[in-house]
């Protein structure tokens, strides 16, 4: 079977600051796959490469079959890959029901009246925000807007979900509530690959992690393999004769 | 359609109904007032369908209007109307999808400025090719369009702006703007070609801008680049839009009414500091009711509640 998503060579720099350094590795249909680093290292960057918002400076990325790097975010998005970002971004003029439409209507799914708007309310109620459909996002708590964001990535019936720290912020029990949810996900079929600093989340969740430091691949394997890594170790604990 | 949708649609077809009527009941000058007001609705409420939910702020409503005003003058005299009319538009459309191509990657004070300047291009591309070309700075506007008629194309005009707005509002483009005024990268990563939709929106927007232009030139009989490439014109349509409250529909025409009037009673009272005058309200407008009268209609609606 061959993969989902491969990149290969995936450069790019801020003026001297090289963020993200010839980056190369491949998601496989099914997989829950953790990116896993210290501050700084280059996962969101990455991120913004897959989804569109930066372009890369070099390197290629290949999506259900397609090279997309440097694609606009709209014509990935159609295609099949959505995200949620890092600190949450809902549409805050736009009731939470439009929030899920727009992914509706321009998405995948391109569809549009009342049973785009079922379906929106649907989506709500899938991550728990079933009551919520004519509040404005700005009512809602930040761990509801997480919920929202993930609503408007799914209206967009994704293959491959970019979650950007999705479960950061959570206490324990919605912690649990998010695997849950997660893991449902990726049961009906949707690919992942998260941003996460969350251990107990990225342990119960993933069987393969992706480690990066100074935006070069250090590590991969399971979340036990790569956490024994020394130079995992050293990447987010510093040498022992600076400790 | 749903029962407030019609009565909706009965109450605008009363209204346009009534203001169809004015030039019968009114004197030349009650007439002149009417069609100012009636050209400036049509400017501020196509410029808010435009900047209302981009957020865009346009200065380039005169480049598009001026582009109408000299279409028909170069050639009202020897074209059918409406063939006039439509060569405006072609225009027009031309010109926006070109600019509109060129500069809606620019965002905030860069496409204020650009926007700003393009007026100021269009107008010294007209003079260098009148100086150079027709050798005459200005031209005659005859043509044997009526006062009135004017006003009625006029009020066609806004019965299409108000259409066209009230369509889009419940319509996937719609959508797509609010989307795009909100978060443009969140809006992308929905789905929505941002491009296009700011494209779409900005060549009917100024569409109508430019019709308006070719309309109202009958009404000047002489015009040069000065006059119809004039950026008062612009930033009197914004100053209105923004009085009036660009996040509704009506919004604008709040903002028209009570701004064309008082123009008028500051012309005729002080002819001489008329700018200083209107740049005094201007400063007061964006102090005092930042939300425009869409919100003190909305504050007082809301407050026995």
């Amino acid at each position: 079977m061959s993969a989902l998503l491969e990149v290969a060579g995936l450069t790019r720099r801020f003026g001297g600051l090289i963020a993200v350094d010839s980056l190369d590795f491949a998601v496989e249909p099914g997989e829950i796959v953790g990116l896993l680093g210290p501050n700084g290292s280059g996962k969101t960057t990455v991120l913004n490469l897959l989804s569109g918002v930066l372009r890369p400076d070099a390197g290629r990325i290949v999506f259900r079959g397609q090279a997309i790097a440097g694609s606009p975010a709209h014509r990935i998005a159609r295609l099949g890959m959505a995200r949620t970002f890092q600190l949450v971004r809902p549409l805050a003029s736009l009731s939470c029901r439009d929030n899920v439409l727009a992914g509706l209507a321009f998405g995948r799914r391109n569809a549009w009246g009342d049973a785009a708007r079922a379906e929106a309310d649907r989506l709500l109620e899938r991550v728990g925000l079933g009551l919520a459909g004519d509040t404005l996002p700005g009512a809602l708590t930040y761990i509801d807007q997480k919920r929202l964001e993930l609503a408007r990535a799914l209206a967009l019936q994704p293959e491959l979900l970019l979650l950007d720290e999705w479960l950061a912020g959570l206490n324990p029990t919605e912690l649990d509530a998010g695997i849950a949810l997660v893991r449902g996900l990726s049961g009906q079929g949707i690919t992942i690959l998260l941003v996460e600093h969350v251990m107990d989340a990225i342990r119960s969740l993933c069987r393969r992690c992706l480690v990066m430091n100074t935006g070069r691949l250090i590590a991969t394997g399971s979340p036990a393999e790569v956490l024994a890594d020394p130079e995992v170790v050293r990447a987010y604990l510093g040498d022992e004769a600076d400790a | 359609m749903t029962g407030r949708d019609l009565s909706l649609a009965a109450g605008a077809a009363i209204a346009v109904g009534a203001l169809a009527v004015v030039p019968l009941v009114l004197g030349d000058y009650g007439l002149s007032l009417a069609i100012n007001i009636a050209s400036y609705t049509v400017l501020a409420t196509a410029w808010s369908l435009f900047s209302g939910p981009t957020r865009y702020v346009s200065l380039a409503t005169v480049a598009f209007f001026g582009i109408g005003a000299y279409t028909t003058a170069v050639f009202a005299e020897t074209l059918a109307w409406p063939l006039v009319l439509a060569i405006a538009a072609g225009v027009g459309i031309v010109v926006a999808a070109l600019v509109g191509l060129s500069t809606l990657r620019l965002s905030g004070v860069y496409f204020v400025v650009f926007s700003f300047g393009l007026a100021e291009l269009v107008r010294q591309l007209v003079t260098w090719f009148e100086v150079n070309r027709t050798r005459t700075l200005g031209r005659y506007v005859f043509t044997d369009i009526t006062a009135a008629q004017i006003y009625w194309q006029l009020l066609a005009l806004a019965v299409l702006v108000f259409a066209a707005g009230f369509w889009i509002g419940r319509s996937r483009l719609g959508l797509a703007l609010r989307a795009i005024g909100d978060d443009e990268t969140v809006a992308r990563h929905a789905g929505i070609d941002t491009t296009r939709a700011k494209l779409a929106l900005f060549v009917l927007s100024t569409l109508f801008m430019t019709l308006t232009g070719a309309v109202m030139a009958p009404r000047w009989t002489y015009i040069d680049p000065a006059i119809a490439f004039n950026p008062v014109v612009s930033f009197t349509v914004l100053i209105m839009a923004l009085l009036g409250g660009v996040h509704r529909l009506y919004g604008p025409v709040l903002g028209v009414v009570p701004l064309a009037l008082l123009f008028e009673l500051l012309l005729a009272r002080f002819p001489n500091h008329f700018s200083i005058m209107v740049g005094l309200v201007f400063i007061v407008i964006v102090y005092l009711i930042p939300r425009g009268m869409v919100g003190l209609v909305e504050d007082a609606v809301r407050k026995p509640a």
